[in-house]
């Protein structure tokens, strides 16, 4: 990841906090894949909420 | 994942309840289970196999003790029941399965099985929800590896084959989740393109339409039905994929039989011309012994009679009369030329002249009243007769001679004919063989030929959906409302294809080391001689590293393919173990992100095929690689286990049984 700015459909896409965001995903699946405590559906709002939190984030 | 105790009721022989608590420590990391052979140690092994999946190897599949069968009363009902107790991902868990059998008088029958998986949390049981129990199992152990990890050295000509080839895609799915690539391969699904509220980017698709642009909802339309083609596309293709692969194998594989069947095909040729000779040699000798038997009817009684005829000559050569006779004459000549009155001369035939006395005396020698003319017949036709006997042996001979030639001819052949035809028994499938091998080939083509329009049809629908993408993202992006959701999406997306990228490199890394580790350990146990390659599918492939023995068939030995499988299994126990140590190496890699825990390796009767080195390898080798090792293992065996894994035994037993009564019992030692 070189450009940390990449321009996606008119959309700025900062790539460290792609990188941030698969991390946090990622521990998030971690842990879910250990207890089991979340659905599919679940873990699909967990994920839009990471996504949502990071790309908002100044 | 480990196995702390196992308990059994009235499961086989094993009558009552009975426990084998397995060591945990992590250096005295083996459990030895030892019993004499028919004690119940497969059965112990199979034991796990049902508590786990439901199924067993048994052919027999009743479970209950017979002995607690045989004392049910009508209309009584006893449990036979596995619990296993184990610890997975630091949370304690107890499996159950328990078949409960009912007598009704005369017969038993099973009847209703109950399965559990319960967990301690604050205290308290918590029970797994039936749909969650199976997801819990294929996580713990997945189906498709338990005979790996529940090794059973009776089957190991199975397992080598399947190790080898024809693994299913669930098998290769299998490893990655064990090998600790189940948490990306999660977050890809989570995050994927959709049209559904499934995922989180197909929710951002669906909340970008409710904005209520017509023509972003029609454009939308239309990107979700391309989509669902491109995943019907790329399912299919990577189905034909498998198809081709396997129909490429098949084929491949039946090419090589039928080249080891490539004599037979001259070996038909000759049997064929063999049988064509016999044919015609039978015909011969069917005409030689006809003129055979001619010649004998014909000329056999002459031969015989040719002392007798030889002697009668000589006899009436000696007779004086025998000459006086005229040849072909009769008496009646005689009275014909007197009544006639003269002679065939001219001579005047008158009575008392002399002439005529002359003529009258002839007929003293002329039949009927004379044999003479007889005599002289028989001489001429017996001279005949021994004139041509005298070639009557040779003749004899030569023909009886050209017989037994032409039958020893077909005595040969056929002999020659059964040995043939006793090797071209075994090559009698080359025809269907070749069939198969031609359908393979066919499939093949055709599979490849649908793949080529498939990626042709996969390409085009990309593009389409692209296009229609870029004029419906520039519509989005009008809407305000829009703006703040496509900014959502494409961060959805960006982190969905980075993923999907870190997965597959990922993935060729672990495969990689997961070589380097079966490499590693198959040298340790076996030999350095071979190389062990794993493919995509981790399909298991064995060349010979020496280059001189290219080209010559590897050879399996029983001992080798033990330790194709130990350094198989031992290599993912490896990886399972090593992924949760791994720190991220580098920017764009997620190692640091994989979960894995150790496995317990349960063996059952895993050394009887190895000489005493090899043994010792494998002692040396498994108790570092596997988290725990269970043993079970028959006594002669045990002694030599023991003697070199002494202080990494942790726990050690004994399965006692009664053979008149199959009751076996387990007792610590």
């Amino acid at each position: 990841m070189e450009e940390k700015i990449v321009r996606k459909n008119g959309v700025d896409i900062d790539l460290t906090k792609v990188r941030r965001i698969i991390m946090r995903i990622i521990l998030e699946e971690r842990n879910n894949v250990k207890t089991k405590e979340c659905s599919d559906s679940q873990m699909v709002d967990k994920l839009q909420k990471i996504i949502e939190e990071e790309a908002k984030c100044l | 994942m480990l196995i702390k105790k196992i308990e059994l009721q009235n499961f086989r022989p094993y009558v009552g309840k009975q426990t084998i608590s397995f060591s945990t420590d992590e250096e005295k990391n083996i459990t030895i289970v030892m019993g004499d052979n028919g004690s119940g140690k497969t059965t112990l092994a199979q034991a796990f196999l049902w508590v786990l999946y439901g199924d067993t190897d048994f052919k027999v599949k009743e479970l209950i003790n017979r002995v607690v069968r045989d004392e049910m009363k009508p209309n009584e009902k006893k449990k036979v029941k596995v619990d296993l107790y184990l610890t997975h991902e630091d949370r304690d868990y107890i499996i159950s399965r328990a078949q409960t059998y009912k007598r009704n008088y005369t017969t038993v029958k099973a009847e209703n099985v109950e399965f559990s998986i319960s967990y301690n949390k604050d205290g308290q049981q918590e029970f797994l929800k039936p749909h969650e129990r199976d997801i819990m199992i294929k996580k713990m152990l997945p189906h498709q590896l338990s005979k790996f990890f529940f090794f059973d050295g009776e089957r190991i000509k199975n397992m080598s084959e399947e190790i080898e080839k024809g693994k299913s895609r669930e098998f290769a799915d299998a490893v990655r989740g064990l090998v600790g690539l189940t948490a990306i391969m999660n977050a890809i699904n989570h995050l994927k393109p959709s049209t559904t509220n499934s995922t989180v980017i197909g929710r951002y698709n669906r909340k970008i339409d409710e904005g209520g642009n017509a023509k972003i909802a029609e454009l939308s339309d239309r990107i979700n039905s391309l989509q669902q083609k491109y995943e019907s596309l790329e399912k299919r293709i990577e189905e034909l994929k498998d198809q081709i692969e396997y129909y490429r194998k098949d084929s491949e594989q039946l090419k090589l039989r039928i080249a080891s069947y490539a004599p037979a095909e001259k070996m038909q040729k000759e049997y064929n011309k063999l049988k064509d000779e016999v044919a015609k040699l039978e015909k011969v000798k069917v005409d030689a012994v006809k003129t055979f038997l001619n010649y004998f009817n014909k000329n056999t009684p002459s031969f015989l009679a040719k002392p007798l005829i030889h002697t009668s000559l000589k006899d009436l050569a000696e007779a004086d009369k025998l000459d006086k006779g005229i040849p072909d004459m009769h008496a009646n000549t005689i009275d014909f030329l007197i009544k006639r009155g003269f002679c065939v001369c001219g001579t005047k035939l008158e009575p008392g002249s002399d002439a005529y006395s002359e003529i009258c005396k002839a007929l003293e020698f002329l039949p009927p009243k004379s044999i003479g003319v007889l005599i002289n017949q028989f001489v001429r036709e017996s001279q005949d007769r021994t004139r041509l006997s005298e070639t009557y042996f040779e003749v004899f001979e030569n023909s009886f001679r050209r017989i037994r030639e032409i039958k020893d001819q077909i005595s040969e052949r056929q002999a020659e004919l059964t040995n043939l035809d006793n090797k071209l028994l075994d090559v009698s499938e080359v025809a269907s063989l070749k069939k198969r091998q031609l359908d393979s080939e066919q499939k093949e083509k055709e599979f490849n030929e649908e793949l080529r329009e498939k990626i042709l049809a996969l390409g085009a629908t990309k593009s389409k959906i692209e296009s229609l993408s870029k004029e419906r993202d520039q519509l989005i992006l009008v809407d305000e409302r829009n703006k703040e959701y496509e900014l959502f999406r494409q961060y959805a997306i960006t982190v969905y294809e980075e993923l999907k990228n870190s997965y597959d490199l990922q993935e060729e890394k672990t495969r990689q080391k997961l070589e380097d580790y079966i490499n590693e350990i198959f040298t340790d146990i076996f030999s350095d001689a071979l190389s062990i390659k794993v493919d995509k599918r981790y399909n298991i492939k064995v060349s010979v590293k020496d280059r001189s023995f290219e080209g010559n068939e590897l050879e399996y030995s029983t001992a080798q393919n033990y330790s194709i499988i130990f350094a198989f299994i031992a290599g993912i126990i490896k990886m399972a173990k090593e992924a949760g140590k791994n720190e991220s190496s580098s920017e764009d890699d997620y190692n640091v992100f994989v979960e894995a825990e150790g496995y317990p390796l349960v063996m059952d009767a895993p050394l009887s095929s190895f000489d005493k080195t090899r043994i010792k390898n494998i002692c040396n080798t498994l108790p570092k690689i596997a988290r725990q090792v269970i043993f079970f293992i028959k006594d002669t065996d045990g002694e030599v286990a023991e003697e070199h894994l002494g202080d990494k035994i942790g726990a050690k037993y004994l399965i006692n049984i009664d053979k008149s009564f199959l009751l076996a019992e387990i007792k610590e030692r």
